[in-house]
């Protein structure tokens, strides 16, 4: 119902931007249209899943099922949404929270391995071979890295977050933010240093 | 390899990965199990209609041409109200799931909150007057609340 009123708009060239559609959609979803809540899930889902893959270290059925976590508790709390800020960054916070509070629960969860299956199908979208080689060398390091320095590092290099936010959500002081974001990169020249040495 | 070109080949990375699956058929058999609901403007509705009680209760107590501003004391009154209704209304949340099995891998992180809501509570006998603290709380206990019905679920 609410697809076809976005189709028709645009075909009468009425052009909604991305935030527009998106808060349309969560209008629906709200009063409980699941359609249009699946049509977030297909527009977001491969961002939130690159962004929770990576805090699981690469670990692809974890990773889903945080995902799926997220997406269910998005679903509950889309009456609170606020509609001042992006659907996107709102969502995308909601997913790193469901992560990060699985890693703070787990006990021991440092060092576990790295699907490399799902490593692989990262790179089918990558046709140039060197660089391709060069992402997967640093995909799997990032992914060994201890599950706090990661997490510090994928927020802070990748996903472009301030320490002060970073070390808001995993319940640390910003210094530490820091210093696990400096171990975390100093451990990763180490680990691309190994890779390229054994090669 | 500097900071900033280590950074740079991070920032190359795609953000988007593609799951392995089709995650939609197993978020929507859990949604429909779990129909849509708002805690915070739950939460949010008891904390207005405990405002508007303290408001009246204040009015009726101030003679209201020369109503003083808000004295510590009266704040410290506000604060230990709201706290305590905020206790009240999440630990009876919570008693929905008294005897549900618990995720074991869970454990640690609902005791962790538990110690951190008794912590923010002593701070707030402490400093009756921390509007801060106030929302600590009402983080701390909303976060227990979707932790245990995590908990529950999985």
């Amino acid at each position: 119902m609410l697809n076809a009123a976005v189709t028709t708009q645009t075909d009468s060239s009425y052009c909604a931007s991305p935030r527009d559609e998106d808060h349309a959609l969560v209008r629906a979803a709200s009063s409980g249209d699941m359609r249009a809540f699946e049509a977030l899930y297909r527009s977001h889902s491969r961002r939130i899943y690159g962004v929770v893959w990576r805090l699981c270290g690469g670990q692809a059925a974890r990773a889903e099922d945080l995902v799926q976590d997220a997406f269910i508790r998005a679903w509950q709390a889309l009456p609170n949404f606020r509609f001042e800020s992006a659907f996107s960054t709102w969502l995308h916070r909601l997913a790193v929270n469901t992560a990060l509070m699985e890693i703070r629960g787990r006990a021991g969860g440092e060092d576990r391995e790295i699907d490399d299956s799902a490593l692989e199908h990262t790179a089918i979208h990558d046709s140039a071979g060197q660089r391709t080689s060069d992402r997967i060398d640093l995909e799997r390091a990032v992914a060994t890295l201890p599950e706090r320095a990661r997490a510090v590092l994928v927020l802070h290099d990748i996903e472009g977050w301030k320490h002060e936010e970073i070390a808001a959500e995993l319940g640390m002081a910003v210094g530490s933010s820091k210093a696990q974001l400096h171990r975390a990169r100093n451990l990763l020249r180490k680990r691309l240093g190994e890779d390229h040495e054994r090669l | 390899m500097s900071d900033s070109d280590l950074r740079w080949r991070l920032r190359q990375l795609p953000r988007d990965v593609e799951p392995t699956r089709d995650l939609w058929p197993a978020i929507q058999a859990g949604i429909e199990r779990r129909p849509l609901r708002s805690p915070r403007r739950w939460i949010a509705g008891l904390a207005m209609a405990a405002s508007m009680v303290l408001a009246v209760g204040l009015y009726w107590r101030a003679p209201a041409p020369e109503a003083p501003a808000p004295t510590e004391q009266m704040k410290a009154r506000i604060v230990s109200s709201e706290s305590r209704a905020i206790t009240d209304e999440y630990q009876a949340a919570l008693r929905q799931f008294d005897g549900a099995p618990i995720a074991r891998q869970l454990s640690p992180s609902l005791s962790a909150l538990d110690r951190s809501v008794a912590q923010i509570q002593s701070a707030i006998v402490a400093n009756p007057d921390s509007v801060f603290l106030l929302q600590q709380l009402r983080r701390t206990y909303s976060r227990r609340l979707a932790l245990t019905q995590r908990a529950v679920a999985s």
